[in-house]
């Protein structure tokens, strides 16, 4: 049985081998899934707001996704096999703030930054997600508020 | 972090709060022929990032009525946002307590009138809280058209708190739980906008 972790929003986990990071009713933040298949590594990090450049804070796209990119250097990965998979950004309603789609854009934008591709991805819409990554595999499990389950 | 809310005022409110939570018990109560209890009104700074957690966890399925209220100001044409009110149960209360208003078959997804039905109780419950708030600090406030949501729990709050997560890293949170029928639950919470803080107490300290 893998070990299930939960990361808050402005927050992010990396671990190794069986374990299950999670974040339950991701709205209009966004789920950054990073995985190193050499090392069998992952790390989601739960963005919240788009990119700032006043303030050092994680809650925002650009902060949060550095941090994550210098710890997996800090753990000697290669950057170059590093892959995204991104789920979120959701507009419950119709709003002018519109924080789900900015968010898109900016987590897009600063994966780009570090040379990161996205290989998968289930952003935008009009409902929440929880998702399960599975850091072993680089699975990502993605279910929807009336029961539908999708696997990445 | 600025918290300019001092012990004292926090005491204010939940009087009124208290005030607020009794009138819609016995709206609901009236409106359903069910005997509700309400939980002593809890009002408290909490860290946005832990909001989810204290309501039940992030993917619990609810159905949430909410509305923004704004308070007139007399100094300009804006009005100034005083908060966030929500209404919301947990799925399968919401099926229960609507399917008796409409006293209807319960079926597994709620149909329109249904959905109506609970917008009306949220809106009910809403009204009866915001006349305590205007008796008492005697403003005049603004209530726009209640939206009908159900979704999951984080989602919903992240719509909700996410607009001041920039200015702010903890919201002031008035919760109150409606117990119905022994088993079902509701909760009906109050996020202040940053921007009311101060008008808030400005105006609490006029009057004590």
């Amino acid at each position: 049985m893998a070990i299930n972790l939960n990361v808050k929003m402005g927050d992010y986990k990396i671990c190794e081998g069986k374990k299950v990071l999670k974040s339950l009713g991701i709205g209009s933040c966004i789920a950054v899934c990073l995985y190193d298949k050499d090392n069998e590594l992952g790390g989601l990090g739960h963005v919240m707001l788009p990119s700032n450049m006043d303030k050092g804070s994680l809650k925002y796209a650009n902060n949060l996704i550095k941090c994550m990119v210098e710890d997996f250097k800090e753990r000697k990965c290669d950057m170059d096999e590093i892959v995204a998979k991104i789920f979120g950004g959701a507009s419950l309603f119709e709003s002018s703030i519109e924080i789900g789609k900015k968010n898109i854009i900016s987590v897009r934008k600063e994966l780009d930054k570090y040379g990161i591709d996205i290989v998968e991805e289930d952003v935008g819409g009009d409902r929440g997600r929880s998702i399960w990554f599975h850091c072993w595999s680089g699975t990502v499990v993605v279910s929807m508020p009336m029961g539908e389950t999708k696997r990445y | 972090m600025i918290k300019i809310f001092d012990e004292e005022i926090i005491d204010v409110l939940k009087e009124v709060s208290h005030v607020g939570a009794g009138n819609a018990s016995k709206a609901l109560s009236k409106m359903t022929g069910k005997r509700i209890e309400v939980e002593f009104p809890y009002i408290k700074f909490v860290d946005i990032k832990d909001i989810s957690e204290k309501f039940g966890g992030g993917s619990t399925l609810v159905a949430s009525v909410f509305l923004d209220v704004k308070i007139e100001n007399n100094d300009s044409e804006k009005k100034k946002e005083l908060g966030k009110l929500v209404f919301m149960l947990d799925y399968s209360s919401a099926k229960n307590l609507s399917s008796y208003l409409t006293e209807s078959e319960s079926s597994n997804e709620l149909s329109e009138m249904e959905k109506s039905a609970l917008k009306e109780t949220g809106n009910i419950i809403t009204g009866s809280c915001l006349t305590a708030i205007t008796e008492y600090i005697d403003v005049r406030l603004y209530e726009e058209v209640p939206n009908i949501k159900i979704d999951f729990l984080g989602a919903l709050m992240d719509h909700f708190i996410l607009p001041i997560a920039r200015e702010r890293d903890e919201a002031l949170v008035f919760k109150t739980r409606f117990n119905f029928d022994e088993k079902e639950n509701a909760y009906f919470l109050f996020l202040f906008h940053p921007e009311s803080e101060e008008f808030l107490k400005n105006r609490l300290d006029e009057i004590s």
